[in-house]
């Protein structure tokens, strides 16, 4: 299998390097001729969270009442998309951690947009749990500190392990992500001037190259990768936790951790070919983000998509099984009751639609793809809303069970948060070298035939 | 350039002012604003005023507490033989009605326009002077006054007042009256009177549709006297109580036999009954006497020869005749309001006279010589006397004093044309409703918390009201007024009613009955014993009077069906409403019907099997039409009635548009006729009515999202056991297991039990919880949304026990659901600031202070009692005056939940620190445990062996809500015995 740009490749190796570094630039260098559209997206997504905020500021000051939840589903949307955009955050890890220490280099290309997006989808997955508190302004007491208050957070509530875990996340994948671009940037920093120059030295954090500097780099790089590594397993799971440790019929399961590490990656990777499949047009990398590439995430997908069906499965399986009738009851309104399209929409989006990419036509029809990838985010957001929202809704007492519908308040705080998303992935993603240049060159000088090596 | 010295100096000393500025006085505000403060007013320290409670004729005794001079609570007052420290619903919410933003604050004069103009007292009471006396040149009786029950002191003071101004025409007039059962008697035994009942005593009570738990007499009183009755019966293998009514009420549900006759053919069931026993030659030895005379008189009766006509099988009617004299004594009470009243009401209380002769029950629980004031009501009859004397012009001035015959009426009496004929129409009202409308002088008397005054609900009873608070608004005593307007109409007048205030006027008749006049001393320790007490209690004997003929009185044809048409109406009372009267009361709004759970709404209940035949579902507006009017309402299916049965609740259709009653659906009088057919006496049922969906589904605000039945997937929370085995301890289905130590309450660990057998859901506590905590009105919208604040709420969990023939097994569990203060609390671990922490005394304390909002504790409460706070809730003026100044008010994103009554906790054991004593068992009371009327609840420290809560945890029926989630709760909840519960019965 091919998994070197072709084009490139097809060159002498200098000439190769010279162009990689060439093609790379170009998306730093306002020449793109897209640049229109560029900002014209980025000024649309700063309008549309600003409009967010607002709707923020507004239920800060009259309280949660506009949105739809109520007394049994006190969480509702903004939970859903919390994990909705922490699954996302999940592919940029395993693209540049758990891929790279597997040596599947493949990943080379992709690895700076998906670590970006897990920067980004972090970003905006840590705003809905401060969010959605009834009283936001103190959403620091759940930061445990030394303080005048007296006031000290408990362990033993998952939400200070998730709240611990997101943040862990968020501080290695930055440090990640920033690492690999300190050698890319130097090559920036070489190439500009006046105040560009300026800016780029010092995020290059005076980069000059040598071999002591390319050995160390090669270490805090595997060491962040392995450290990294064990974050895609351990941050999704006490995400999923939040939920496993409640008693609530439809959360208290075993399989949670699992089920939703492998959910959140499905998910990762769907997002990253909705960004990719337009954003290597947009940036013109087409010759580094090859069709190659988005055929082994589309492989990826199916093999997460078959295990999270085996995962529906077992849940189903487990709460029959178990013979708790709360349990079962909780499972016959999920496919029955109020929230069923929701329920079979997702197995739909989840479990069959991504079957789809057996086919390899399929998995080479950027279209395809792209439509594929849609489909699955929705039906991800569909799948942890129904976890979240149909579980609270239909619990132990009969009485109190209840409805809940986002109300549009809520929607435009979602899109808000997309808009936010995007914003912020076009943002970075326009001003940094799109693909790692580095790692790229490095790849070149690895496969170039032996006689290429330059003098 | 600046030094840094000179720096320093400017920082010093610009600071050091600004901290000044800090420190000065800001104005302040007085809380209590007295130069010289009252004995009985200590800051912070409440106040307890022994008082009547007036809601209903029933007349409960009510402690009163105030706060800094504000009402804060109404409690029921131990020393008073009616309700025994209890209050109702309606009861608890009285204190809310002192505090109606919509009472009037000064008398009020429609002017030219029709427009209410505020008057000056002075000037109103001289207005009402000169029409008097203009009123009095016209003749006599050209005065009339209608209005609530009195006893006491302004009986004799309306009485004399009206005969100075020459008129006889005083009608206490009450919605529901007792006018059939005060005609039995009379016909009977020759007692003109309603009898006495005492359900306590009863093995067995047999209740034709009265509503004796709900508005039906004294409902305070007989819910004790029916819980206290099920405890004694809890063993018996058939139960405490039969119902016979084609519809369920609260009563209905709470029974443990339910025979649903054609409507109007209930009085067939009763002498059906009486024949059975006669045939079968069962009768008490008691009856022997009258067994002949009886034998004759219900000899067309036969159980078999009415069964088509009632629609109720011979061998049910036998069954229950058989257990009826076997469990003697026995009750068998006649119709109530919605249950039974129509044409032949009055042969129905008759035959349930007869029953209760027959099984030897006369002087056993029921008895004569009562004194009830009931007695005095005015009929039907007078009430139409008088409105067809007001429609001719024969009446110049109308005096309406806290009634609403305008809306209470039904409609097709034609009170209202009738009030809009006479001249000047005065109204005491407090607050507005559709009678001042039509009023022409507003004359707000003080609310019934604030005034002077006594009433004796029985005989032996003597009740007295004093005012726990200074009036809130511009008002004068009724009393004040009268004498005032006396003086000065003639001479003559004045005379007759003397000079003096009305608080002398009832002081000096309280005093002057006992003691005698010349002991001013022994007068005065009276006065005080009253006041303290709440008014003076003695027993008084019933009369045991001989059986007259009845034959002649029971001419009901055994087999005529009832008549015309596919459906009867019933209009039934308001558990929370009353008539009516409460309706603009908001926790009475907002606490959910007991029956139907529904709250802020109307509805029309209708059977699944009839709304299933018309095409209409729950919540699609219906229109029901009757020969004297039409109302239209969201339909609820309601399966606890027949389906040839529609039903819907009084008090709703409010014409005024007071904030909380106004606009909410229509009055069920408006299909009532007059009279029954052939008959003198009210009637709260229409025959023939129509059915028809009009419109698409209403939205209804059910606060019950499900009424858990077998039938679910998960078995219902409530749970119930069969008599027989009411003492087989069931073993603990799920050892537990912790991973974690136990919990370590040193001193207390405070717990509760609840006697599902005994609670009869009638939501007092729930009311009581609302007073006592503070507890936000979150309004229909809120409601609608599922926002509602309540901490503790009563489920209806509705089993299914098949029945046997035609007697059904209504089976309903009312579970009174509040936080249950785990021992291993989800709520707990998952808080991640401690805002809910375990406390040494075993409570899930929560810190409001501490709290984020989350909202985790409450998605981890497997009992779903935490309640967040979506929005600030406030309070119109004035009812935050109510507030409890011992709880915390919440904030917005918040959580919160039952403490039980953590206030009252560390009350209790500050006062037992400050007296040198232990704390005792009982002496911490939570508001539900204190004022429920059935004692369902018992609150102590389980650490205690010998607690009352010890003993009742420790029954062989108690069992906790989902145990085996291993949350271990402090409250233990009792198993209601119902004849044949399933064994299965998890």
């Amino acid at each position: 299998m091919s998994d070197e740009p072709g084009a490139v490749q097809a060159l002498p190796v200098p000439d190769a390097m010279r162009r990689v570094t060439r093609d790379v630039l170009a998306t730093l260098e306002w020449r793109i001729p897209s640049w229109l559209a560029y900002w014209g997206a980025v000024g649309l997504c700063l309008f549309v969270w600003s409009i967010a905020a607002l709707v923020w500021a507004y239920q800060i000051y009259t309280g949660l009442h506009i949105t739809g939840m109520l007394h049994p589903v006190m969480w509702g949307a903004y939970i859903t998309s919390f994990v909705f955009w922490i699954g996302i955050a999940h592919s940029g890890t395993l693209i540049s951690a758990i891929l790279f220490l597997l040596r599947a280099h493949w990943r080379t290309s992709l690895a700076r947009a998906a670590e970006t997006m897990t920067i980004v989808a972090v970003m905006t997955a840590g705003i809905f749990p401060i969010l959605h508190l009834g009283r936001a302004w103190l959403f620091y007491w759940l930061v445990p500190y030394p303080n005048e208050r007296g006031l000290w957070v408990n362990f033993s509530s998952p939400l200070i392990w998730d709240a611990t875990a997101v943040g862990t996340y968020f501080v290695v994948s930055f440090l990640f992500w920033f690492l690999a671009l300190i050698p890319d940037f130097a090559a920036v920093r070489d190439r500009s001037s006046g105040w560009k120059r300026w800016i780029f030295e010092r995020l290059a954090l005076g980069w000059t190259g040598t071999a002591a500097e390319w050995r160390h780099f090669r270490t805090a790089y595997t060491l962040l990768a392995a450290l990294i590594a064990v974050l895609v397993v351990s941050v999704h799971s006490i995400v999923s936790w939040d939920f496993a440790v409640a008693v609530v019929p439809g959360w208290h399961s075993t399989i949670f951790a699992p089920y939703f590490v492998v959910g959140a990656i499905f998910s990762g990777l769907a997002m990253l070919l909705t960004l990719m499949v337009p954003g290597r047009f947009l940036l013109e990398i087409r010759d580094y983000v090859t069709i190659d590439h988005l055929e082994n995430v589309a492989k990826l997908l199916v093999a997460m998509s078959l295990l999270l069906t085996y995962s529906y499965g077992s849940e189903m399986f487990f709460a029959w099984y178990r013979g708790d009738p709360f349990e079962r009851a909780q499972w016959v309104f999920r496919a029955g009751g109020g929230y069923a399209p929701l329920f079979w929409l997702t197995l739909l989006c989840n479990s069959v639609a991504p079957l789809a990419f057996l086919s390899r036509r399929v998995r080479r029809n950027t279209t395809a793809l792209f439509a594929l990838s849609i489909v699955i985010n929705v039906g991800m957001w569909s799948e942890r809303f129904v976890i979240v929202v149909a579980s609270l809704a239909h619990e132990y007492n009969a009485y109190s069970w209840g409805t809940y519908r986002p109300t549009v308040f809520e929607w435009t705080v979602l899109a808000g948060s997309a808009a936010w998303f995007l914003f912020w992935f076009l943002l970075l993603i326009g001003h940094i070298p799109a693909v790692p240049m580095a790692e790229t060159k490095e790849r070149l000088l690895e496969t170039a035939p032996l006689e290429g090596v330059p003098a | 350039m600046i030094e840094r010295r000179q720096f320093l100096k400017t920082i010093g000393i610009s600071g050091s002012a600004a901290l000044l500025e800090q420190c000065a006085p800001t104005p302040s505000h007085e809380l209590i604003p007295y130069l010289v403060a009252p004995d009985d007013v200590v800051p912070g320290v409440a106040a307890y005023y022994a008082t009547t409670c007036r809601e209903c004729p029933a007349g409960c005794g009510a402690l009163v507490k105030t706060m800094n001079g504000r009402i804060t609570k109404a409690e029921g007052n131990p020393a008073h033989p009616i309700g025994r420290g209890r209050l109702c619903v309606r009861g608890q919410a009285a204190v809310q009605s002192v505090y109606n933003p919509d009472r009037f604050r000064t008398p009020l004069l429609r002017d030219a326009h029709g427009v209410f103009q505020p008057i000056s007292w002075p000037d109103a009471e001289s207005l009402l002077a000169a029409k008097l006396g203009a009123a009095m040149q016209g003749g006599a009786d050209r005065v009339a006054w209608i209005g609530e029950l009195l006893t006491g002191a302004l009986d004799t003071l309306t009485s004399t007042w009206l005969a100075a101004l020459g008129s006889r025409r005083r009608l206490f007039y009450e919605t529901f009256d007792y006018e059939p059962l005060v005609e039995a008697g009379a016909i009977a035994f020759g007692r003109r009177e309603v009898p006495r009942y005492e359900l306590d005593r009863a093995g067995f009570i047999v209740s034709f549709g009265a509503e004796f738990l709900e508005t039906w007499l004294s409902n305070v009183e007989f819910t004790g006297a029916y819980a206290r009755a099920r405890r004694r019966q809890l063993r018996d293998p058939e139960g405490t109580l039969l119902v016979v009514a084609p519809r369920l009420s609260l009563t209905g549900l709470n029974a443990d036999a339910w025979i649903a006759p054609r409507p109007g053919s209930e009085a067939l069931v009763a002498l059906a009954m009486a024949h059975a026993i006669v045939a079968d030659g069962v009768a008490h030895s008691s009856a022997a006497p009258y067994v002949r005379g009886i034998a004759s008189a219900v000899a067309p009766y036969a159980a078999e020869r009415v069964a088509r006509a009632t629609d109720v099988d011979a061998a049910t009617i036998r069954r229950a005749a058989r257990r009826f004299v076997a469990a003697r004594p026995s009750l068998a009470i006649g119709g109530g309001v919605g249950g039974t009243s129509d044409r032949h009401a009055v042969q129905l209380e008759l035959a349930c006279l007869l029953l209760n002769v027959l099984a030897g029950n006369i002087g056993e629980t029921i008895g004569y010589g009562a004194g009830h004031a009931v007695d005095r009501l005015a009929t039907r009859n007078d009430m139409l006397e008088t409105t067809r004397t007001m429609a001719s012009g024969g009446v110049d001035v109308l005096l309406v004093h806290h009634a609403n015959p305008v809306f209470t009426l039904p409609p097709a009496v034609g009170f209202a044309d009738a009030i809009s004929r006479v001249p000047f129409v005065v109204s005491f009202a407090g607050a507005p409703d559709e009678t001042t409308d039509r009023a022409h002088l507003v004359l707000p008397d003080h609310h019934f918390l604030e005034s002077w005054g006594d009433y004796a609900p029985r005989a032996g009873v003597a009740s007295l009201l004093q005012p726990a608070a200074a009036p809130l608004f511009d008002t004068r005593a009724t009393g004040d007024v009268l004498i005032e307007v006396a003086n000065q109409i003639t001479a003559d007048t004045a005379r007759a009613v003397g000079r003096t205030t009305w608080a002398d006027y009832v002081r000096s008749r309280w005093a002057g009955g006992a003691a005698a006049a010349n002991d001013q001393a022994a007068a005065a320790a009276g006065w005080q014993d009253a006041l303290a007490s709440g008014g003076r209690f003695e027993a008084v004997d019933a009369v045991r009077p001989a059986l007259g003929d009845v034959a002649r009185a029971l001419a009901i044809d055994p087999d005529a069906q009832e008549p015309a048409g596919p459906f009867t109406f019933i209009a039934c009372p308001s558990t929370h409403f009353y008539d009516g009267r409460s309706a603009n009361e908001s926790w009475l709004q907002e606490v959910p019907d007991p029956i139907t759970k529904i709250a802020w709404g109307d509805w029309i209940e209708i059977h699944p099997d009839a709304a299933r035949r018309l095409g209409i579902v729950d919540g699609d507006v219906v229109r029901v039409t009757s020969a004297h009017g039409r109302i239209e309402a969201a339909a609820h299916l309601y399966a606890g009635m027949r389906p040839d049965v529609i039903a819907m609740p009084l008090g709703y259709g409010r014409l005024r548009s007071s904030r909380h009653a106004g606009a909410r659906g229509s009055n069920a009088a408006l299909l009532l006729p007059p009279t029954a057919a052939g008959s003198p006496h009210a009637v709260w049922r229409a025959s023939g009515v129509r059915v028809e969906r009009t419109g698409p589904r209403r939205v209804v605000i059910m606060l019950q999202a499900h009424v858990a039945s077998r039938e679910d997937a998960a078995p219902p929370l409530g749970k119930i056991v069969d008599p027989g085995r009411a003492d087989a301890r069931e073993p603990p289905q799920h050892p537990p297991v912790d991973l974690f130590p136990p919990h370590e309450h040193r001193e207390h660990r405070w717990g509760m039990a609840i006697d599902l057998n005994s609670c009869t859901g009638c939501n007092a506590c729930v009311a009581a919880c609302y007073a006592e905590n503070n507890i936000a009105v979150v309004g229909e919208q809120f409601c609608g949304q599922g926002r509602e604040m309540s901490w503790i709420r009563i489920e209806r969990h509705a089993h299914t026990v098949p029945s046997e023939s035609s007697l059904h097994r209504p089976a309903n569990v009312f579970l009174p659901m509040l936080c249950q203060q785990c021992d291993e609390a989800p709520c707990e671990s998952v808080c991640p600031v401690y805002a809910t922490y375990h406390n040494p005394e075993g409570l899930n304390a929560q810190v409001y202070a501490r709290c984020i909002g989350t909202r985790f504790c409450s998605n981890n409460c497997p009992y779903k009692v935490r309640r967040f706070n979506w929005a600030r809730y406030g309070w119109e003026a004035p009812l935050g005056e109510q507030l409890n100044p011992d709880v915390t008010v919440r904030s917005a994103g918040v959580m919160e939940k039952c403490t039980f009554c953590v206030q009252r906790i560390q009350g209790a054991k500050r006062a037992a620190r400050l007296d040198g004593h232990l704390l005792r068992d009982g002496d911490i009371v939570p508001a539900c445990a204190q004022t429920c009327p059935a004692e369902a609840i018992v609150f102590g420290d389980l650490h205690d062996p010998e607690s009352r809560v010890s003993r009742a945890a420790s029954d062989p029926r108690g069992y906790h809500v989902l145990e085996e989630l291993n949350t271990r709760p402090a409250i233990t909840y009792l198993r209601r015995s119902v004849p044949g519960a399933p064994g299965d019965e998890r």
